[in-house]
């Protein structure tokens, strides 16, 4: 099913496969090229932990961003594929490493301990796809509620509709069985242990009063700090509707005052399953459902989604096409971070800054409007090309966004980088250092405060970038503070590269030529018999993409965004996995905020930039 | 003319606490609609302009809808605190009207009626009394709620009322010194030109206690929980802290007793610091009235209508000072917020205390009285001051980040945007 691609040269010649074919001879028996020609090692299930160690230890490996583990499944009967997408910031190198786990024996050993990103990822493959990891700490539904007995959603024998018993879901709600109604850990931190089963003890002082379930309200005194005064930790939920979270996060804080002790995010609220409902549409019907995952840059997405497809197909889009998609990622990359900047300040209380930066997000909208019809969900590219061209006088509406809108970061920083209350808000507040950012698999504007150069623009270029002059600000103290320094300077550059992209931006056609990929001009299918075949094959069937699989990542306003996609040849994606960054920088939340206050709570979960659309995808 | 006395006095007392308490209501109403087309006016939009003239019936149409809400009273609130809690956020702010002398004494054919509501002998310090009470209504409505964000509000609300208290008192210490009175229609004479009677100091308060003015109006700031100091409510983190169970009248009260908390502080700084209902360079309203019932100056009709206008206009400046701040500045941490005020105000305003008590003895061992001259020697030790203090309260010195010092304190800004 998947094609397996002639290795190449390059593939074949890329230092860690050799290592790995050497070290583990008939553990590492396939090799293969994927669609971007990057090599992806084929692994024996039964030893990914000690392969995986060797890349991550071995000083000549260094494989320290994970940059993604998905699960991926060729249909019923296969097995699970679960791929590590690793990348090593000291050699700058890619490699995929990936295992083909049967149905009958669905376990692999946890890499937990050599990435603290793989706790959260381990957790999805586990919630989709059921493959269980040896070793993980809490291994447990992440994105599914925690209750959820239907199945595994990624499987291909979980249909799309028809499983769900809605009467089985009600009555459980509608339960008085504690372990029905909350998470685990929350019964942990209110003193109730659960035993494997799935019972629940109620703590001795319930048990009192006969171990009824009410509130949870009591919490095991064991977790309280030193120096904490007498008295008890008191359990707030931070969320699902709360207004800092930005989102339906819910944060689970356990405070001593104040102070927090403990801090369990849930996510999944807006899980709707985007990477399942894709594998039943055509590549083309899958795009806006990628913008509904960022809507605060949803022409990102677009971008990044149309990109890897193309990838699969092997075509070379036009150079008019790449320039607009260079423009609008980086207006889209302003539109995010303007986003963040406002959101932020009014969580730290500059209510102020929010009504100035939503002015000029709504000049960015009002080009989303004039190109695409829609502000919020633009849906703006297909595969090989634009949904159109760009509309008479959009490139000056641009150019004019772009001369004024540097004014008003000005004003705003004005207002807040010296700020003497900003920088006390904002200084030292969540530290992240380097090395655990990277282990945490942090990327983007968060990574790069912690002072790690690395941008998916400048390391593995696509849409042209290493044709843009353009700098990567990088923090020292890797705070809430260099975050926001590192942001307001990305837009800056944003600016430079939206600048030079409409000064090259080239004439010619803004799709490619081939009419087996986007729809031909209505005049044309009209007039030619071919053409018309063609028009008619793209409109009743949809594009065919070759088989094959691809990961392929783009820097989005919050980080790497990574697509992982398998096509089997059809004309819908096998598999469409979206590595939204939000989903892992904000694993690293529980360990920022520990022994912080609730205000900070606030500034360090804004200072991440997530966005919850692409975290429940 | 002698003041009012018996009877005529009673009536006259009724008609002001009427007069004063209607005027202040609207004057609650009128912020409320100031504070909104200002912030619009900052914020590069309209702000209310829908209903009436520039929005300006939008307060009715709030009012209304205010009244007509359902009333919603939690599960798990304690019902009679959470009732009377309301009603002690209002109370405070309300009463402590009662000491302001907001005009020159009218003349009328029963006697001279004196614009204040009570003249009361202890002056501030009824205001300092009253004030405090304040921090009932907040800690009871945190508390009585039964949610644990009203409850960390009310916890914030109280500690930081109860520390700022102490910087608001101590802060108006050398006023005393200075006046050597309490009684607030006194404070406003000695900032008056007179050429009989008692000495007084021809200027207003502003220039010889520049930084008593400073101290005052931040720990006023830090009272009336408005942003920077707005951590009770502080809506990003505690959803809106004591009042988020609120709703309807209820929560309008909270709203109605934050705002007149707000113009009863600028008024307390008008009398205090900015010369009461004195009008600038004119002499002819300078009316004196002393505790054995003489009165200099000559009090007419006009003069109370016109010094009643300066006081307005003193007010609603300083009004617009409070919604300029709020509408600017982001928000302390709640640790911050203790900080400054126990490990730095409080000893700032000490020391200050000391020295202005010193620079007195000082220049009163000199032998210059009680004048221009003897506001003007003070008027130059504060500007040293303020400059000293100021210095102080640079960025990273007083106001710190987290603990984990990942950086220097301050400084190194600019080190964060490297190539």
């Amino acid at each position: 099913m998947v094609r397996v691609a002639p290795l190449d040269g390059k593939a074949a010649s890329h230092p860690s496969v050799r290592a790995l074919r050497e070290r583990f001879s008939e553990g590492a028996r396939r090799v293969e090229s994927d669609a971007l020609g990057y090599p992806v090692v084929w692994i024996d299930p039964r030893i990914n932990g000690e392969a995986l160690r060797f890349l991550r230890e071995a000083p000549d490996q260094a494989y320290d961003l994970l940059a993604d583990l998905m699960g991926a499944h060729a249909g019923i009967g296969a097995p699970i594929q679960v791929w590590y997408q690793l990348w090593s910031m000291a050699h700058g190198r890619q490699l995929r490493i990936a295992c083909e786990v049967p149905m009958h024996d669905l376990e692999l050993d946890s890499v937990t301990d050599l990435w603290l990103a793989a706790d959260w990822l381990e957790r999805e493959v586990w919630d989709m796809y059921g493959v269980s990891f040896r070793g993980h700490p809490d291994l447990r539904r992440i994105l599914m509620p925690e209750n959820y007995e239907e199945g595994f959603p990624l499987r291909k024998d979980f249909p799309l509709r028809g499983r769900f018993s809605r009467s089985a879901q009600v009555s459980r709600a509608l339960s008085r069985d504690l372990i029905d109604i909350y998470a685990v850990d929350e019964l942990e931190m209110a003193g109730y242990a659960v035993t494997d089963d799935g019972g629940v003890r109620a703590p001795p002082e319930r048990a009192a009063e006969g171990g009824a379930p009410g509130g949870i309200r009591d919490v095991s005194p064991d977790e309280q700090p030193e120096d904490a005064l007498e008295g008890e930790p008191i359990l707030i939920n931070m969320g699902p509707q709360h207004p800092a979270t930005h989102g339906v996060l819910r944060l689970v804080l356990q405070l001593d005052g104040e102070r927090v002790v403990r801090c369990s995010p849930h996510i999944g609220y807006l899980h709707t399953g985007f990477e399942k409902t894709c594998e039943f549409r055509e590549w083309n019907q899958c795009v806006p459902y990628t913008d509904r995952m960022d809507y605060l840059a949803p022409m990102l997405y677009n971008i990044g989604y149309a990109g890897a497809v193309e990838a699969l197909l092997d075509v070379e889009i036009t150079e008019r096409c790449r320039v607009v998609r260079v423009i609008l990622g980086e207006l889209n990359r302003i539109l995010g971070h303007l986003l963040w900047l406002g959101t932020t300040a009014i969580d730290i209380g500059a209510f102020s800054v929010f009504l100035y930066t939503f002015q000029e997000r709504e000049r960015i909208y009002n080009l989303h409007e004039a190109y695409t019809g829609g502000r919020i969900t633009t849906s703006v590219t297909r595969v090989g090309g634009m949904m159109a061209d760009l509309p008479v006088g959009w490139t000056a509406a641009a150019r004019d966004f772009a001369a004024t809108f540097p004014e008003t970061l000005d004003e705003v920083e004005r207002l807040l980088s010296r700020n003497a209350i900003w920088q006390g808000r904002t200084m030292d507040i969540g530290v992240l250092s380097a090395d655990r950012a990277v282990s945490y698999g942090v990327t983007g504007p968060t990574l790069r405060a912690s002072g790690v150069a690395y941008d998916v623009r400048k390391a593995r270029p696509y849409l042209g970038y290493e044709e843009y002059d353009f700098d990567v600000p990088v923090g020292t103290a890797g705070d809430v503070y260099d975050r926001y320094l590192v942001r307001v300077e990305e837009m800056r550059q944003s600016v430079r590269i939206i600048e030079q992209a409409l000064e090259r931006l080239p004439g010619g056609p803004i799709n490619i030529d081939d009419y087996r990929i986007v729809l031909p001009p209505k005049g044309e299918a009209m007039g030619s018999i071919d053409t018309m075949i063609s028009h008619f094959k793209l409109v009743m069937e949809g594009v065919r993409v070759p088989a094959g699989e691809t990961w392929y990542s783009i820097e989005s306003s919050k980080g790497e965004l990574g697509f992982g996609i398998v096509s089997d040849g059809g004309t819908k994606p096998v598999r469409c996995r979206f590595r939204g960054p939000s989903f892992i920088n904000i694993a690293s939340l529980p360990e920022l905020v520990r022994g912080e206050l609730v205000a900070d709570v606030v500034a360090i979960n804004a200072s991440l930039d997530v966005v919850l659309g692409e975290i429940d995808r | 003319m002698n003041p009012v006395a018996g009877g005529a006095f009673a009536l006259a007392t009724v008609g002001k606490v009427v007069l004063f308490f209607t005027v202040l209501m609207l004057a609650v109403m009128l912020a409320t609609i100031f504070e909104r087309k200002v912030c619009g006016f900052m914020q590069d939009r309209s702000g209310p302009n829908r209903v009436g003239p520039w929005g300006l019936l939008q307060v009715i149409a709030d009012g209304i809808k205010n009244l007509l809400k359902e009333e919603t009273m939690p599960e798990q609130a304690v019902r009679p605190f959470f009732l009377l809690a309301p009603v002690l956020a209002i109370l405070p702010a309300t009463i402590l009207f009662a000491v302001i002398p907001f005009a020159s004494p009218l003349p009328t054919p029963w006697g001279l009626v004196e614009m204040i509501v009570a003249d009361v002998p202890i002056g501030f310090l009824y205001v300092l009394a009253i004030g405090s009470i304040g921090v009932y209504g907040v800690a009871m409505g945190g508390w009585a709620s039964g949610s644990k964000y009203s409850l960390l509000g009310g916890l914030r609300g109280s500690a930081q009322m109860v520390s700022y208290e102490v910087a608001l008192a101590l802060s108006l210490v050398p006023l005393i010194l200075l006046t050597g009175d309490v009684r607030a229609p006194e404070i406003v004479s000695m900032q008056q030109t007179f050429t009989a009677g008692p000495a007084t100091y021809a200027t207003w308060f502003v220039f010889p206690l520049l930084v008593g003015l400073f101290f005052f109006f931040v720990s006023g700031l830090a009272e009336t929980n408005r942003l920077p100091f707005d951590l009770p409510e502080a809506e990003a983190e505690l959803i809106t802290g004591y009042h988020t169970e609120y709703s309807a009248m209820k929560f309008s009260m909270f709203m109605i007793g934050e705002f007149a908390h707000v113009i009863t502080v600028a008024a307390l700084v008008t009398v205090f610091f900015l010369g009461g209902w004195d009008i600038p360079f004119w002499q002819g309203d300078n009316i004196r009235v002393l505790s054995d019932g003489t009165v200099i100056g000559e009090p007419t009709w006009w003069k109370t209508l016109l010094t009643l206008g300066a006081f307005g206009l003193k007010t609603s400046l300083l009004v617009l000072v409070f919604v300029w701040i709020r509408w600017t500045l982001p928000r302390f941490r709640y640790d911050q917020l203790m900080d400054l005020g126990w490990k730095f105000m409080l000893e700032a305003v000490t020391v200050y205390i000391l020295v202005i008590a010193f620079v007195i003895l000082g220049i009163e061992a000199v032998g210059i009285p009680a004048g221009g001259w003897y506001a003007f020697v003070l008027f130059l030790v504060n500007l040293a001051l303020a400059g000293a203090l100021f210095f102080a309260m640079d960025r990273g010195t007083l106001i710190r980040g987290g603990a984990k010092g990942a950086r220097s304190a301050g400084g190194d800004a600019a080190q964060g945007q490297g190539g």
